[in-house]
This record gives structure tokens, sequence and C-alpha cells, in this order.
């Protein structure tokens, strides 16, 4: 599965990197998926919210995330890919970095565990790096949503590695932490996402100004999956899709 | 690779969302309104792509699927 993620300019407010509002201590998530980033407020709170408030609140973070500006407060060496998800990421704070495991560490892990084993392609040593040690959680995006697409087949990592860095192009293995990880099918996530009205669905689809209106847009999966208390998302024979990094666990030397 | 499609799109991210389709048509991920709009897409990427390969790929995503439709 491939990496899209490259520097891009964008325009925009001035919020800040850091989670956006502070909701009340204690404030419990309802989402189903039960996870709620270890109660990370601005997560539970958006988590919470009725359709029309969340609806706003998308709109706000369209509105107000200025990419530079985080990417320079942040000293991020990358530069952002423009869409919506990434904004609401760094809204939410949601820049967990993956952990990762000695080869001899992580094979076990996977026996042990019967984890599946993920292979992303990316351009190069720099998308690695980025991926793996930059401050902020750099989504790319997809047709069934924003995020980071693995797949179980290496053979489709590399065609999407040869694709998009030809000779220079790397493969990321990884597998998810059974201990973290809180998947849900797309199916299930598409689905959710027609019992809510109109204006919320309509702020989902709102994909930033990447162009992933004209080529290869989605619903909003990896925005609803969130609400709903879910850090990755499956596509059944073709991806999984983790929305954050700290669920992954990455083979190392 | 030239930089952009006729309407502005990033020929190098047209090549990864064709990539993308094909791949998930290979694997039978998709339903009706995937494919709907994958066709609908690849339509598009045919006429608006400058790019040799992008239209070539195009042209496979399209036959790809619709031969999924037809099924």
């Amino acid at each position: 599965m491939g990496g899209r993620g490259g520097a891009s300019k964008v325009g925009g407010g001035g919020a800040k990197p850091q989670q956006a509002q502070q909701p009340q201590p204690q404030q419990k998530s309802n989402a189903p998926g039960g996870w709620d980033d270890n109660g990370n407020p601005a997560l539970v709170k958006y988590q919470n919210q009725t359709d029309d408030k969340t609806a706003n609140f998308l709109a706000k973070v369209h509105r107000d995330t200025d990419l530079n500006q985080i990417q320079k407060q942040t000293n991020d060496p990358y530069g952002f890919y423009d869409n919506d998800f990434q904004r609401l990421v760094l809204q939410l704070g949601l820049n967990g970095k993956p952990q990762t495991m000695s080869a001899k560490q992580f094979d076990a892990y996977v026996k042990n565990n019967r984890s599946e084993v993920l292979y992303r392609g990316v351009s190069g040593q720099d998308a690695v790096d980025r991926f793996n040690n930059s401050p902020n959680n750099h989504t790319g995006n997809g047709v069934y949503g924003e995020g980071h697409y693995f797949s179980p087949d290496k053979s489709t990592a590399q065609q999407y590695a040869r694709m998009a860095g030809g000779s220079k192009s790397k493969i990321i293995t990884a597998t998810l932490d059974k201990s973290k990880a809180r998947v849900v099918d797309v199916n299930t996530v598409r689905a959710e996402i027609q019992k809510h009205n109109s204006r919320l669905r309509a702020s989902l689809r709102n994909a930033g100004s990447a162009g992933t209106r004209s080529y290869g847009s989605n619903k909003g999966e990896a925005q609803m999956a969130l609400k709903m208390g879910y850090n990755a998302i499956n596509v059944p024979g073709f991806a999984v899709i983790p929305l954050v990094r700290d669920i992954v666990i990455v083979r190392g030397k | 690779m030239a930089t952009k499609t006729k309407s502005g799109f990033d020929e190098k991210r047209l090549s990864l969302v064709l990539l993308d389709y094909q791949m998930l048509l290979k694997a039978g991920a998709y339903d009706k309104e995937t494919l709907d709009k994958i066709i609908r897409e690849s339509k598009k990427a045919i006429e608006d792509t400058t790019v040799q390969s992008n239209k070539d790929a195009a042209r496979r995503v399209l036959d790809m699927a619709t031969e999924a439709a037809a099924k």
C-alpha cells in the first residue's frame, strides 16, 4: 500500500496545533468503539458532540487550522498534505509516534500475538522518517478515508513504492499493537455516516484543497471512525488504515 | 512526468489514485457506489491527464471496472 503525504502549500487561519478546546475534566466518551486516546479531552468532546455541533467544529477546524504555522511552531521538518482529516488530527492532538521493535522482537510479537504483518510502500527514506519520527501525525488520503494505508500484501506495497519513489522507494513493515488498536470495518463506518444528518455528512466530505474531490474522494470515513471511537479502518482484502501512529509497531533492524 | 492534469490535479497523485483503483478492483474491495465512482473518475482521467502512462492506467481501470460492473 502506498504513501501519500508530501509537502503542500496551504493557507488558513491561526489555530494552534495543540488540542483545540479543553472541556470539563473527567468527561467520558460515549463512542461505541471505546477508544478515546486515554481520555484525550478534545477527542472526547468531538466524540460526544451532536451532529450540528460536530459539523460546526469541523467547519471551524477547516477554517482556522493553518498547517504552515503548525509546521513552524512544532519544528516539523515535513510539510503537510492538505486534507481536512489532517487538520482534525492536529487539532485533536493525535500525534503519538509509532513504536519500533528490533526485527527479532517484532517477529516474536507477530508470532505470539498472531498479528497480521502489514506493508506500506513509500517514496523513500524521508517518508519512512516522517512516519517514524515526525512530531506530527502526517496523514495521506485515499478512497476509503484519510490515514496511513497499509496492505497485508507485500507485492501490493511494492507496486505503490515503485510508483511513488522508483529506485529510492522503501517499504515500512509493521503490525498493529493489539493492546491499543480499535479497528472498524469500512462498511460499518459508511453505514454510520448515513445515520447522521445532512450537515454533518457534508462536513465529513469536505476534503481540503488538495483536489481529493476531483479524484479519490471519500465520504470522511476517517473523521467518522474517530467519532465512533475507533483508530483504524479495515477494508477487507485491500487495506488496513491506522488513523494514528501510536497503534503501529514498526519492524526495525 | 508533467506536474498537473488539465484540471490542475497533481499527475503523480493521479497515478497513485489509479493504482488504488486497480488494487481495490483486483481485491474485489468495492460496492456499487465505489464502482460507479471509479468508472466516472477513470473516464475523466482519460480526458484530463496529459501523461501517457496515466492515460493507459486510466483505460485499464475503466476496463476492469466496466467488466466488474457487468458481472
